[in-house]
């Protein structure tokens, strides 16, 4: 009876420690296939901040979908949306112009298991740069536009002086 | 003295400290004022935004204002620079009627100095008329420029037609 009790309850447990392993195998993503579009602000003349935005389809060979998924982008850590079925993701960043300067920014991708690495590391005020993303997306930010160097109206004027000092110029040496 | 021809020296003379001007001088004048003073409308239209069918009135207004100030300032600046031009010009027309005249036996000396005179006057007459009118618009658009610009950069538009006119 007791030999009989001791291999049911062995069972149980290898199955609830299989379920387990499954259970967290399967929210891996398992060699990851990424295709992404990245965009940045081009504008500064009237856009007053700067947008860093990654959109990109995950593909992962053990099929897996609809995962959490944390970025971090420009120093900040901050959450993946993404569509309904969990296909299409995308990760936006905004701040000044000046914190985003020209350069490429690299965009680190991390699931539940990576986020909760990093949460443990800044518990114990310690670098997040170590753990491995799941994958990494670049994104090129050729910086924004400000406008010309010069504008229009100061050339303009500044013709205008020039032309009128010279007849200005000219008049006074007629008259002396 | 009561009806007393005068002589063509003493009309140049009249003619040369009057501030009256020709009628080809005067159609030149206005002529120009009319293109300067219609210069600035492109700049209220297009880039100040006017609607030009609700300030039509107040652009024609304005501009027959200006283009009546500007003839008069044109005016004034030649009437002040012909001398000075007589002046600089006196010694190199008198050369160069001498020496077209100078073959001529007919012509008296007197005549010959009036032809000078004749010639002078006109050279300087029309070295001033262009120089007027060249000082005068660059003096209007300068100020043109800079009013819109930057000095009255944050009054409505309404007002630019009359500030040009200060």
């Amino acid at each position: 009876m007791d030999t009989t009790k001791m291999c049911k309850f062995i069972i149980v447990v290898s199955l609830a420690l299989c379920t387990v392993v499954l259970a967290v195998a399967g929210e891996t993503c398992q060699n990851p296939s990424v295709a992404s579009q990245v965009y940045s602000t081009h504008e500064a003349s009237v856009v007053v901040n700067t947008a860093l935005v990654a959109e990109f389809t995950l593909k992962c060979s053990n099929g897996v979908k609809n995962l959490a998924l944390y970025a971090e982008i420009n120093g900040q850590f901050v959450p993946v949306t993404k569509n309904e079925d969990g296909t299409h993701y995308q990760v936006s960043w905004v701040g000044e112009h000046k914190q985003a300067p020209r350069g490429v920014y690299p965009v680190r991708v991390f699931d539940s298991d990576g986020y909760q690495q990093i949460k443990k590391a800044q518990r114990n005020e310690e670098s997040s740069g170590a753990i491995k993303a799941l994958f990494t997306l670049s994104i090129d930010h050729s910086g924004p536009y400000r406008g010309p160097w010069l504008q229009s109206e100061f050339i303009a004027a500044t013709t205008a002086i020039i032309v009128w000092y010279c007849a200005y110029t000219a008049k006074s040496k007629l008259q002396s | 003295m009561v009806g007393k021809k005068l002589t063509k020296q003493e009309e140049l003379l009249l003619q040369d400290f009057s501030r009256n001007v020709t009628t080809k001088s005067s159609a030149l004048f206005y002529g120009n004022a009319l293109i300067v003073s219609a210069i600035p409308l492109w700049l209220f239209w297009r880039i100040h935004q006017m609607d030009p069918y609700q300030s039509a009135l107040v652009w024609a207004a304005m501009t027959i204002v200006s283009t009546y100030l500007v003839a008069f300032a044109y005016r004034n600046t030649k009437f002040i620079l012909k001398h000075k031009v007589a002046q600089r010009r006196e010694e190199a027309v008198n050369r160069e009627v001498m020496k077209s005249l100078g073959d001529d036996k007919k012509m008296s000396r007197k005549e010959k100095d009036e032809r000078a005179l004749w010639k002078k006057n006109e050279v300087a007459d029309y070295e001033a008329t262009t120089f007027a009118i060249f000082y005068n618009n660059a003096f209007y658009l300068v100020l043109a420029i800079i009013l819109s610009f930057y000095i009255l950069k944050t009054t409505t538009p309404t007002m630019y037609p009359l500030r040009l006119n200060v």
